[in-house]
């Protein structure tokens, strides 16, 4: 049956609709990946921008994604981690030296709580002050700094958590040892450091970062052992602000971490952000920082108790990672005497060996990690997609980013 | 009939109707249940339940943001659901739609009309529930300085201004599912059918959007952003996610509302 024109015509709307949505979605998602044209850079050039940047003082979100390849547990990690603050001696040594053996299963459940994505608002004035919101549902953790004083506040529990900083002398070296916020800037440094001879470097110079122009250094590992793919870095064209740190895993689709901004705003944020008075009714903890504690550990302070507090929080864990990272670069100086692991391989194929006797007891039977683990030929397997643990028989620990095969190797190699 | 005439008409005949009000009670009845449960016992204890929850004891302003977060996912779809189901379909049922267009009023106006006062019955609906929790815990609890998400506190006026733009984004963001049960009320002669399709979409698309293998879905979904006005309740206020849902829904009333005209202009109005 013939339909009258006249009808048809009351439907072009209904066609014309959803088409110019699809245009502007299309338009949209363009014009944020539209092509830039960058003045080519080589790699060296990229990261001199990035240890050139003088950006001290910005505001930004960032967002970071976690996706291991290990299942979603139902939150092990909150129990465990929520005794930490009570035995803060032992959390000490895990979070300086960077050895997850003592972390062990604790750090596997915070890994799978930390999976997905996470938001959060980022405010530096300077290295003095800084201010990170991380939104999560309908609660917020807040992590402030103004000068020595650091508050934590957990909306949640309606808790603060004060530390105050004693003035020392600022002989420990450049202003990121102390606290600055594991922006992705922080992250970009470390693993550049840990980069050898054994990287391919590249630079892309056609794409946005948080809606500017930046250049993307992108790192492959020389090795066919390694379990990371690629680690890109998004460079801000304008300013050398590490935008973006992007770790690709072998064999994986989606990257295993992407941590970066999605809006960035190199501009002094307002002072009265980093006022932070405890609100009435919260529950307040006073905690002090004993004086010789600090001279030789001047980072420990803020770090141990963003982690502590924030086991919900992606950015302790990366640092705490790249931390460990820096270790497998540079084992002399990092590696206190007395520590007795020993490291195979050097630059992305590091292997490190943790003698049984250093191995906590309680960890051959820890529930979590027997579930988790797949029995491999001579141990016990913990697999995630960017590190492999490889727990042997005769209760050693062999740590690295590298396949099952060379972590094997290394064990029999001892 | 002038275009205005016939809005404050359809206003007035919303308005005067038994239903809605006894819709509106029902809203205005969940703050109240929530503030009398907390106040009756010793309250929950921090952190569980839903959120804010634990802190209605202590500031009575914390009623109307729980209410509203509590009636969200249901009630108030069920009560837009039944309103803009029965905006076309309704007239359709009682034999009243071809009479109220024998009157000069052209199909689209009507259609128009219909929405703006669904609409302003999403609005209604939402201040329904801020007004009652505000006056409730106002009554039952201590108010004072509200502590926002990230720690600071603001004076209680300020918090007052804060609820009210809660209640806009909610009003808001029941606007995409207003025109879907507007569009669906042309569809059908059967109130009752454009009703439950309406409320049974608003969960289906809850229900999608907890299911984490659609997540390519999400963004498209009308109830992605329903339970986003937490940012309305940081320092600074952030948004993003006040924009993001505008533009949602804004899509939504685009595409819904040309179908809904498409439908409505070419059909034959026999009853």
């Amino acid at each position: 049956m013939a339909v009258k024109p006249a009808v048809l015509k009351k439907w072009i709307p209904a066609v014309l609709a959803p088409a110019v949505i699809a245009a502007f979605a299309v338009g949209a998602s363009f014009s944020a990946n539209a092509q830039v044209e960058l003045e080519p850079k080589t790699p060296q050039q990229v990261l001199q921008m990035i240890a050139g940047s003088s950006v001290v003082d910005f505001s930004g979100t960032a967002r970071a994604t976690l996706d291991l390849g290990i299942p979603q547990l139902p939150d092990p990690g909150s129990s465990g981690m929520m005794q930490q603050p009570g035995s803060p001696g032992s959390e000490g040594d895990t979070d300086t030296d960077g050895a997850p053996e003592t972390a062990g299963a604790n750090l596997l459940g915070m890994l799978s709580a930390l999976s997905g994505t996470h938001e959060a608002r980022v405010y530096v004035d300077g290295p003095e002050k800084a201010r990170i919101q991380v939104m999560d549902g309908m609660d917020e953790q807040n992590f402030i700094r103004n000068g020595s004083s650091l508050w934590h506040y957990d909306s949640a529990e309606n808790t603060a958590v004060h530390l105050v900083l004693p003035k020392v002398p600022r002989h420990a070296g450049p202003p990121r040892h102390t606290m600055q916020p594991p922006t992705p800037g922080v992250v970009a440094d470390r693993l550049i450091e840990a980069m050898g001879p054994n990287t391919e470097m590249s630079v892309q110079d056609d794409t946005r970062v948080a809606g500017r122009d930046a250049y993307i250094l992108e790192l492959v590992p020389r090795s066919d052992g390694s379990l990371i793919a690629k680690v890109s870095i998004g460079v801000d064209a304008a300013t050398g602000a590490p935008l973006e740190v992007v770790v690709d895993a072998v064999g994986q689709e989606d990257p295993a971490i992407a941590v970066g901004f999605t809006t960035f705003t190199p501009e002094t944020p307002a002072a009265d952000l980093f006022e932070f008075t405890p609100p009435p009714g919260a529950e307040v903890t006073e905690h002090k920082i004993a004086k010789k504690f600090l001279d030789h550990k001047p980072d420990h302070g803020p770090r141990a108790k963003a982690k502590a507090n924030g086991h919900k929080i992606p950015k302790p864990f990366l640092e705490h990672k790249t931390g460990a990272k820096d270790k497998n670069a540079k084992p002399g100086p990092k590696n206190p005497a007395g520590h007795p692991a020993t490291i195979n391989g050097t630059g992305w194929d590091t292997v490190v060996v943790v003698p049984a006797k250093e191995v906590p007891k309680d960890l051959a039977n820890n529930e979590l990690l027997n579930q988790l683990a797949t029995p491999v030929e001579g141990g016990k397997l913990l697999h995630t997609s960017l590190l492999n643990i490889l727990v042997t028989d005769d209760g050693r620990m062999v740590i690295g980013a590298v396949t099952v095969d060379r972590l094997q190797a290394a064990a029999n190699n001892q | 009939m002038s275009s205005s005439g016939l809005l404050a008409n359809e206003v007035a005949l919303l308005f005067r109707r038994r239903r809605t009000w006894a819709m509106l009670l029902a809203l205005g009845a969940v703050p109240v249940l929530i503030a009398v449960a907390v106040r009756l016992t010793s309250g929950p204890p921090t952190g569980r339940g839903p959120a804010f929850l634990d802190r209605v004891a202590g500031n009575g302003l914390f009623v109307a943001i729980t209410g509203l977060l509590v009636c969200i996912p249901l009630f108030l779809p069920l009560t837009i659901a039944v309103v803009s189901g029965d905006t076309i379909a309704g007239e359709a049922g009682t034999g009243t739609l071809r009479y109220l267009l024998t009157a000069p009023v052209s199909r689209p106006r009507l259609l128009l009309v219909k929405f703006a006062v669904a609409a302003l019955f999403a609005l209604a609906a939402a201040a329904m529930v801020a007004l009652c929790g505000l006056g409730i815990g106002a009554l039952l609890f201590p108010t004072g300085p509200v502590t926002l998400l990230s720690g600071t506190t603001i004076s209680a006026p300020a918090a007052v201004l804060r609820v009210g733009l809660v209640a806009l984004y909610v009003a808001v963001s029941l606007l995409g599912l207003t025109m879907l049960g507007l569009f669906i009320s042309t569809l059908t002669d059967v109130p009752v059918g454009a009703m439950a399709a309406t409320a049974v979409l608003a969960v289906t698309a809850q229900i999608l959007g907890q299911l984490p293998q659609l997540d390519w879905l999400h963004p498209w979904l009308f109830t992605q952003h329903w339970l986003g006005f937490a940012d309305l309740l940081r320092d600074p206020i952030r948004w993003s996610e006040f924009g993001q849902n505008a533009l949602l829904q804004g899509g939504y009333l685009l595409v819904f509302g040309a179908l809904a005209y498409g439908r409505f202009a070419s059909k034959d109005v026999l009853s």
